[in-house]
């Protein structure tokens, strides 16, 4: 770890250049919005090439089932008759979008963006925890941080041969302009009270795309329209939006929405823009669709699964929920419906009472919850007040699928807990990150 | 087999100015066995262009852009159709035909309901079944019921339009995992456009009324289909307003007449 | 990349408008501190009058602590910065992290100084981000108009300043020119009528405080809004 020494001593020199770029995500506490700094951790985590290629080969693999499976589920259903996943499971999803039925989006591509979230057990076996194909975020930060640790300790990186991650920019830019129709590739925001503002300014101008809301966009004659201040509108192409499907489109999911664009699902439809990532994604990510990962991966592509999911009950089948009402004091209960590290819930936690109430509760809702094993991930080191200490962490892969293949970028999001021995890792509950470098030899 | 002259028109009236406005319409007549539109046409007031294209259902939708402020908002359907209804669309429906929709939830009094008179029988049994009961149940009221209104809080006050109609038997239907659908239209006869479902039966959907208690036959012009009212509206729009919270009030006039 | 919304438009201009703010407040808080500490105590009461802002302020000392510092009051050095820093956010891809960066800082520092009550050394650290700021703006702020804007922004509040603190006339109309250019290269609407009438007071260079007010109630109208 010697080699790590400058970037430890540099660390308050990190930190303060991350201040000065604005590294924050905004939160809201008691109605208020505050932008907080992103915690960041110098050590960063290592992962050895060798370890690496089997996590890339395996997060293609998975990414290509995933959008098989969501090209399926929106045309043929194939994968249903076939008796590998219920139908019931697919079709109840909140993530299932009617809207999107029977449409299939340029180059075939549903999830461009990718963020597969996996954890290293104590025995160095990867499991996947969560796939999240609708608008993951993240890389921004793993982004910029390098650059700040390459002028921070350019030791670190003469004495280690890391991959770049610098090219995160160029991949999405890439991804975008792959599948647009003609026509600019943009990328839009809720807004600056958005929790990933940062990442959103960020990202335009690595990228070069113009950052753009939804009043500078409009849909005409089914096509999308960007227009800002003087000049004829000009014509998008690709859309990188970062608003929730259900906020989308007021025409065609909630008619509340006041950040829509209203009609772009006429244009999307009409192939006259790409949306990135596509809306309906959702039924492919829901903590429901996860269990069956495995299954997509044999029936699609013909492969066992390079990784593993962790073991997942779904207790809507008989001989699951037997052994979750068996075992729930050491399993892990999963709201399907919800995300951010919400809904989350550890059985050891659980009295006798509430281990009765939640009995009760997986029989009456088995489709909303799945259970898992507890996986035992390592505890990575982390700097805090001069002293290393071990804390959970987990890696944020992200995987960009273009029209022309799918490519794993070589770094990713480590969310490590501040916590000792909590599992809760999101930034939205305190959580910090560290970079991710990936060796080269 | 009939063939009809049919026109809808919907004025929308706004309060104040608004601009920006971005609609779409399901109100252009689809191609199935048992209706042949001829010379159909859709145009809307201040003119724009209609861009055509397809929803999740299959509808074809109409999407326009009026970007200069304005007060009011019109569109016309109108045209030729040709109706038999001995023929049916035969398509397999999407899984979620049979599922609860948002406003089709089997909640409350209407779920007391759906135990009391529930049977046994074939898809067509069943239909038959539940078109009585809801007759016998429910009455037709104007003024009761919103477009909002689910089909539990409809029956719960035992009164409502052919929409809280359509949404009740949906519900009823789907309790029984039977795949059915909305459907929005119009009817001859009828000045406003009207509201009905269809079931699949196996086989092909079988269209019923269940305002009038009876299957549909060669008067009814189909305009859109989805799993209730709020998934596929003949119209749906927003603007932006200038300041001033704008109301809007609608008034629609449908014309179906035999030729 | 020349794209802009309407709204980055704005807050481009009012991003000018408010670092320049700030810049100019801070070199008349220098000397107006001199005045404070040597000559008169009550020094502030006038400046406060010009600038047409609430005097709030118990005494020289407090006047100091709380123009610079305090979050609450509206009038403040830091509330000033803070909006530049809400204009200058959403345009990260329009000036550059680099540029926002400085306006970042500009604002750190005054929170770490409001611990050492050193306001009068604090101004200079302020002074050398700004710089640095519109030396970022000419270096990586590509497009030609988008910089015209943000300058446009900058020389409206200088002439304002200028006007308000009764500076020499011969500056206001390098000021006016300047000013004039950017908004033509900004595509931007300029007034003529508003800015001849400006220059005939500079050419008159007349003294007393209701000429300064009358041209300054003129440039007010000098860019038309769309």
């Amino acid at each position: 770890m010697n080699k790590m020494d400058s970037l430890t001593a540099n660390t308050a020199a990190i930190n303060r250049l991350l201040a000065r770029y604005g590294v924050k995500f905004g939160i809201y506490k008691n109605n208020t919005f505050h932008e907080q700094l992103f915690p960041y951790d110098c050590l960063p985590r290592i992962i050895e090439k060798d370890d690496f290629a089997r996590i890339e080969r395996g997060l293609i693999q998975r990414v290509t089932a995933l959008n098989l499976f969501l090209k399926d589920i929106y045309t043929k259903r194939e994968i249903v008759r076939d008796g590998i996943i219920p139908e019931h499971f697919v079709f109840s999803s909140t993530g299932f979008l009617k809207q999107c039925d029977q449409f299939v989006p340029n180059g075939s591509v549903f999830a461009h963006i990718a963020g597969i979230d996996l954890v290293q057990a104590k025995d160095g076996e990867w499991y996947i925890l969560e796939d999240n194909l609708r608008i993951p975020s993240g890389a921004s930060y793993p982004l910029i941080a390098r650059k700040l640790e390459r002028r921070a300790s350019p030791r670190s990186f003469i004495d280690n041969a890391v991959d770049s991650n610098a090219n995160y920019a160029q991949l999405l830019r890439h991804c975008m302009d792959s599948v647009a129709s003609e026509g600019i590739s943009v990328i839009m925001t809720p807004g600056r009270y958005n929790s990933a503002f940062f990442e959103h300014s960020y990202l335009a101008e690595m990228t070069g795309c113009p950052l753009v809301m939804h009043s500078d966009l409009f849909v005409q004659d089914n096509r999308l329209y960007l227009k800002g201040a003087g000049g004829s509108p000009v014509k998008v192409g690709a859309i990188y939006r970062r608003i929730a499907d259900e906020y989308l489109d007021p025409l065609s999911f909630r008619p509340d929405s006041l950040i829509g664009v209203p009609g772009i699902m006429s244009a999307y439809r009409s192939g006259n823009v790409a949306i990135v990532n596509a809306p309906g994604n959702g039924v492919a990510d829901d903590k429901g669709t996860y269990a069956f990962v495995p299954k997509m991966i044999k029936y699609y592509l013909n492969e066992e699964p390079i990784l593993k999911n962790a073991p997942t009950y779904v207790p809507y089948y008989e001989e699951d929920l037997d052994y979750c009402l068996k075992n729930l004091s050491k399993l892990v209960i999963k709201d399907v419906s919800e995300a951010g590290g919400y809904g989350v819930l550890f059985g050891k936690d659980l009295d006798e009472d509430g281990l009765k109430t939640w009995r009760e509760r997986l029989k009456k809702e088995a489709r909303r919850f799945i259970l898992q094993e507890v996986i035992d991930f390592i505890d990575l080191p982390v700097m805090q007040d001069g002293e290393q200490v071990y804390r959970k962490a987990d890696l944020r892969a992200f995987v960009i699928s273009a029209s022309d293949g799918v490519k794993v970028w070589h770094s990713g999001l480590t969310r490590f807990s501040r916590v000792e021995g909590s599992f809760v890792v999101n930034s939205s509950q305190g959580g910090g990150f560290k970079d991710t470098w990936v060796l080269s030899r | 087999m009939k063939k009809f002259l049919y026109s809808l028109r919907t004025d929308l009236y706004f309060s104040a100015p608004v601009s920006r406005h971005t609609f779409l319409l399901r109100a252009f007549p689809g191609h199935y066995p048992f209706q042949e539109p001829v010379n159909a046409s859709l145009t809307c007031k201040p003119q724009c262009k209609l861009a055509q294209s397809t929803d999740g259902f299959g509808n074809s939708v109409h999407q326009g852009y009026i970007e200069p402020w304005h007060t009011g908002f019109s569109f016309i359907s109108s045209g030729e159709v040709i109706t038999d209804s001995s023929k049916h669309d035969t398509r397999p429906p999407a899984p979620y035909y049979a599922l609860p929709s948002e406003l089709t939830k089997l909640e409350g009094k209407l779920a007391d309901f759906y135990r009391e008179n529930k049977t046994e029988g074939t898809s067509a049994q069943k239909l038959e079944r539940w078109l009585e009961a809801v007759q016998k149940g429910f009455k037709y009221q104007k003024g009761r019921t919103t477009t909002a209104t689910t089909a539990a809080q409809a029956f719960e006050q035992g009164a409502g339009v052919c929409q809280d109609y359509a949404h009740i038997l949906l519900s009823l239907l789907r309790a029984d995992h039977l795949p059915c659908r909305y459907v929005a239209g119009m009817l001859a006869g009828e000045g406003a456009s009207h509201a009905w479902i269809e079931l699949y039966d196996g086989r092909e959907w079988i269209a019923a009324d269940p305002t009038h208690c009876r299957l549909c036959d060669d008067q009814y012009l189909k305009l859109s289909h989805g799993t209730d009212f709020a998934s596929a509206p003949i119209e749906r729009g927003v603007f932006i307003e200038n300041g001033e919270a704008v109301t809007q009030s609608v008034q629609s006039r449908a014309l179906m007449r035999e030729i | 990349m020349g794209f802009i919304s309407v709204d980055q438009k704005d807050n481009l201009f009012w991003l000018g408008r408010y670092v320049e703010r700030v810049y100019l407040t801070l070199r008349h808080f220098d000397e107006l501190g001199d005045r404070l500490l040597d000559i008169d105590s009550t020094a502030y009461q006038g400046y406060c009058r010009r600038l047409n802002i609430p005097d709030i302020y118990t005494d020289a000392l407090d006047f100091i602590e709380r123009y610079m510092y305090d979050q609450s009051n509206p009038d403040s050095v830091y509330s000033n910065l803070s909006r530049a820093y809400d204009d200058g956010i959403v345009l990260r891809s329009v000036i550059s992290s680099a540029s926002l960066s400085y306006v970042q800082m500009g604002l750190d520092a005054i929170d770490e100084g409001r611990k050492t009550h050193a306001s009068l050394l604090l101004s200079q650290q302020i002074i050398d981000c700004l710089l640095a700021f519109w030396g970022c703006i000419d270096d990586y702020c590509d497009a030609h108009q988008h910089r015209n804007v943000i300058k446009a922004g900058r020389y409206m509040e200088r002439l304002d300043m200028q006007l308000r603190l009764h500076d020499p006339w011969p500056r206001i109309e390098v000021s006016l020119r300047k000013l004039q250019r950017r908004i033509a290269g900004g595509g931007l609407k300029c007034d003529g009528q508003a800015a001849d009438g400006i220059m005939e007071y500079v050419l008159k260079a007349p003294e007393d405080d209701d000429s300064y007010l009358a041209a300054l109630k003129l440039s007010h109208g000098i860019i038309i809004a769309d």
